[in-house]
């Protein structure tokens, strides 16, 4: 059996402006590997970030004490530095998406979030676009509070998604 | 394919040791190296990978690493570094005042069992600086040496406090 195991499978199938996926983490991992593909808008939307924030639990949203920094590389256009000491969310985590003709696909990794001892701190990566500009980013990220996390909330910033599936594995360490 | 990763090796620190040393690589698949929560004693301390031949690690100058240093706060930094005695993967980790100044990263480790090919990795990494600022590396680094090596040493410029890390082989189905 692969010590990477599949906790939830999530699908969009309908317009939608937020996806919550909750009760998925667990003092079972430490690790859990999230993986988003095939996220599309609908026709004529206009661009919009994936932006990523954590569900307590207690099943609230968390919309405070998120620093994070990424890189985000341009096909078109030179790079550009983003970074937040204050933010209300991981924006752009799973990077961006427009209009319905280019699909959008991200790989996050997540450390430690059920643990109410510990910061919970992500690597992330996405690809994705803006207009005719394609867009990739290479980014991290940290809540610096210690609460326990048991979900995620993904919120397009405009326009809604209107498919995409989003899988959600935890890594296993067996002693 | 459908592939699976399988643990190979695995040790959590929860008192201070100078180095955690994870063998079991005997395979040409890739493996995947997991770091979570490395906690150090001293401010602004770096931490490396060393390859193992024999168990017992490597620390000729020969390793080669190249890195974006991505920051929540600052400037972003190219750090490059040749001949090195250990490929570094954490950098000016700190113990703060939080206590939550600690390493996580995912390693992928390329070619360390053929003997006719440099070991390569890839990382990235999110930690929090001794300044309290999250950091990371995205980037990779090199073993400029053909030799069969047998898994990893993590080892750095002070003790590692605590962490967990665990070695994976990625294989088919």
């Amino acid at each position: 059996m692969s010590n990477l195991r599949l906790i939830n499978e999530t699908e969009v199938t309908s317009s939608v402006s937020s996806v919550d996926i909750t009760d998925v983490f667990s003092a079972d991992f430490d690790i859990y590997k999230i993986t988003a593909d095939n996220i599309i808008q609908a026709s004529g939307s206009s661009v919009s970030s994936l932006n990523l924030k954590f569900i307590n639990s207690s099943g609230s949203i968390i919309s405070t004490d998120y620093d994070y920094a990424y890189l985000q590389l341009r096909s078109d256009a030179s790079f550009v530095e983003v970074k937040s000491t204050s933010g209300t969310n991981l924006d752009q985590a799973l990077g961006q998406v427009d209009d319905n003709l280019i699909s959008n696909g991200a790989v996050l990794y997540i450390f430690n979030p059920f643990n109410s001892s510990s910061y919970t701190f992500i690597t992330n990566q996405a690809s994705g676009s803006s207009g005719s500009s394609k867009r990739f980013l290479k980014g991290i990220g940290v809540l610096h509070q210690t609460n326990s996390i048991t979900g995620i909330n993904i919120s397009v910033s405009s326009s809604n998604i209107t498919e995409g599936k989003i899988r959600i594995f935890g890594l296993r360490v067996d002693s | 394919m459908a592939g699976k990763l399988v643990q190979v090796a695995t040790e959590t620190v929860t008192s201070a040791v100078a180095s955690v040393t994870l063998t079991g690589i005997d395979s040409d698949d890739v493996y995947m190296l997991a770091i979570t929560e490395l906690a150090t004693n001293t401010d602004n301390s770096s931490y490396g990978i060393r390859p193992t031949v024999s168990g017992t690690g490597d620390s000729t100058a020969d390793k080669d690493v190249a890195k974006k240093l991505l920051k929540a706060s600052g400037t972003f930094e190219d750090r490059a570094l040749t001949n090195q005695n250990w490929m570094e993967i954490f950098y000016l980790l700190g113990t703060g005042s939080s206590s939550q100044e600690k390493g996580n990263g995912i390693f992928y480790l390329y070619n360390f069992n053929n003997a006719s090919e440099y070991s390569f990795i890839t990382m990235e990494t999110a930690m929090l600086r001794a300044t309290g600022v999250l950091h990371s590396a995205n980037g990779g680094a090199v073993e400029t040496q053909a030799q069969s090596c047998d898994g990893v040493q993590i080892i750095g410029n002070a003790n590692i406090e605590a962490g967990t890390f665990t070695l994976y082989r990625q294989v088919g189905n």
